[in-house]
C-alpha cells in the first residue's frame, strides 16, 4: 500500500509543480464568455438573414401560387446550417464557463434561443440582414453564387416576378420607368406607378440587381407592385 | 507564521484552501482529510484494483494542487474534489471497463437507505436484496448507479451532487427519480417485489 501523502508531495516537489496562477483562469473564463457572446451574435445574425429570406419567399409563394417544392427549394439552407452550427458551438463553449452547468435548464436554454430569435428579428427589422448579405456577396464569389441561384428561381415573369439588372432608368415627374435585363437575358420595360412600393432603400443606378413583383403586361412590359434590391454582383 | 495542528484541524476545507494559496506546505492537510474518503469513493464507483485506485488518487491530489486557484469559493471544497475524482475515474473506467461491486458494509447501508427512501410498504427480504443488489446495479445505467451511490453511500445532498456531476439541480432530481424507477424495474424482473 502506497503512502499517498508522501508520494503526492514528492511528485509535486520533483516535478516542480506550481499552482496555475489565478489570472489565467480569470482570462480563460472571460474568453469563454466573449466566445459565447460572439457565437450568440452570429446566431442572431443568421436568424435575421433567415427571416429576411423567408419573408421574400413567403411573398413569392403567395404571389405566384408556386408549389411548396419551389418554396422549399429557395430556403436559406446556408444560414440555417450556420445557425445550427453556431448555436451548438455556443452551447458547448458555455459549458466551459464557471458554474454554467447550474443554468443549463430547459427553461434557460429555451429562453436563450428565444432571446436569439428576438435579436435576429430586431436586426432584420433595422435592415442589418440586407447589409450583411450585401457585404458577404461583395467579398465572396461563392456566396454571391448562392444568392444568384436562389434568386434565379424568382425570375418567373409569367407568375409576376422578375429578377434582373438595371441597364437604364428614367425618373422624372411625368415618367418613371426602368429598363432591365433579366437573368435569362430578356429585356424588360418596368413601369413604376404611385402604388409601387420600394421594399428596401434603393439607390437606383445602372448595374444593380433588383427583384420586382408585379404584373406582366405583355410585350416585355411589366408593372411593378414592389421592388427590392438584391445584393449580387454578376 | 505557522499555525499549530489543533488550530488547523478546526479550520474548514475552504479556510485551508486560503492558507494553501499563500503557503503551499499546508497541502498535506487536504490529503490527510480526503485520502480515505476518496479511495472508498473510487472503489465504490469503479471496483478497480487498489494500485490503480491509488494512482488515480495521486493524480486527483496533484490536479487539485495544480488547479487550486480555479476553485470556486461558492462551492463546497468537498464537491469540487469529488468532481475531480469522479471525472478522472470516469475517464479510466471508459478506457478499461471495470464492473462495480459493493462491499458488505456498503450493501447494508445502500439497502437501508433504499428501504427508507423508496417508500417500500411491503416487507422485503434483506438477504434476498443483498444477494441481488450487485446484479441490479450491474444492469443499471452508469449515470443512475453513480447518482444513487453519491446520494446513499456518500450521503451527498442535491446541491453537492449537482456540483460533483456538473448538472443543474433539477436534472439531479430527475436523474434520482429515474434511477429509483430503474432500480425498481430491474428488481421486479428479478422477482423482488419492491
Amino acid at each position: 500500500m502506497k503512502n499517498i501523502e508522501d508520494e503526492v508531495i514528492k511528485k509535486i516537489k520533483d516535478s516542480k509543480i506550481k499552482p496555475i496562477p489565478k489570472f489565467w483562469f480569470v482570462i480563460k473564463n472571460i474568453l469563454f464568455i466573449i466566445g459565447f457572446l460572439i457565437f450568440f451574435c452570429i446566431g442572431a445574425l443568421s436568424i435575421s438573414v433567415i427571416i429576411s429570406v423567408l419573408t421574400d419567399n413567403v411573398e413569392f409563394y403567395r404571389l405566384t401560387n408556386n408549389s411548396l417544392f419551389a418554396f422549399l427549394n429557395v430556403l436559406p439552407y446556408f444560414w440555417i446550417i450556420l445557425l445550427i452550427i453556431f448555436l451548438v458551438i455556443a452551447y458547448l463553449n458555455s459549458k466551459n464557463i464557471n458554474n454554467s452547468y447550474k443554468y443549463f435548464t430547459l427553461k434557460n436554454i429555451l429562453a436563450t434561443l428565444l432571446l436569439c430569435l428576438l435579436c435576429g428579428t430586431f436586426l432584420h427589422v433595422i435592415g442589418i440582414s440586407s447589409i450583411l448579405e450585401h457585404e458577404i456577396a461583395t467579398h465572396s464569389k461563392i456566396y454571391n453564387d448562392v444568392i444568384y441561384n436562389r434568386k434565379k428561381i424568382f425570375n418567373q415573369p409569367e407568375n409576376g416576378t422578375l429578377v434582373g439588372k438595371i441597364i437604364n432608368f428614367t425618373i422624372t415627374m411625368d415618367k418613371r420607368e426602368l429598363n432591365i435585363q433579366d437573368i435569362e437575358n430578356q429585356l424588360w420595360k418596368v413601369l413604376i406607378t404611385d402604388d409601387t412600393i420600394f421594399k428596401s432603400r434603393i439607390d437606383i443606378k445602372n448595374g444593380i440587381y433588383i427583384n420586382i413583383f408585379g404584373e406582366n403586361e405583355g410585350n416585355n412590359v411589366f408593372t411593378a407592385k414592389y421592388i427590392k434590391e438584391i445584393p449580387i454582383m454578376k | 507564521m505557522s499555525i499549530d495542528k489543533t488550530e488547523l484541524e478546526k479550520k474548514t476545507d475552504e479556510e485551508i484552501i486560503e492558507l494553501i494559496i499563500h503557503n503551499q506546505s499546508y497541502f498535506y492537510i487536504i490529503i490527510e482529510r480526503y485520502e480515505k474518503k476518496l479511495l472508498n469513493y473510487i472503489f465504490r464507483i469503479s471496483d478497480m484494483p487498489r494500485e490503480e485506485a491509488e494512482d488515480i488518487l495521486q493524480d486527483v491530489f496533484v490536479k487539485v494542487y495544480l488547479y487550486i486557484n480555479d476553485f470556486n469559493r461558492n462551492l463546497k471544497f468537498s464537491s469540487w474534489i469529488y468532481r475531480i475524482t469522479h471525472n478522472l475515474v470516469i475517464d479510466k473506467v471508459r478506457k478499461e471497463k471495470f464492473t462495480i461491486k459493493m462491499n458488505s458494509e456498503d450493501k447494508n447501508k445502500m439497502i437501508e437507505k433504499i428501504k427508507d427512501d423508496f417508500n417500500i410498504e411491503n416487507e422485503v427480504d434483506n438477504d434476498l436484496l443483498k444477494q441481488n443488489i450487485d446484479k441490479i446495479f450491474s444492469e443499471m445505467d452508469k449515470k443512475y448507479k453513480d447518482i444513487l451511490e453519491l446520494k446513499y453511500l456518500e450521503d451527498k445532498d442535491y446541491n453537492e451532487i449537482s456540483d460533483i456531476l456538473s448538472k443543474p439541480i433539477g436534472t439531479v432530481g430527475t436523474l434520482i427519480n429515474r434511477a429509483k424507477k430503474q432500480f425498481k424495474e430491474i428488481a421486479k424482473n428479478k422477482n423482488l417485489n419492491i
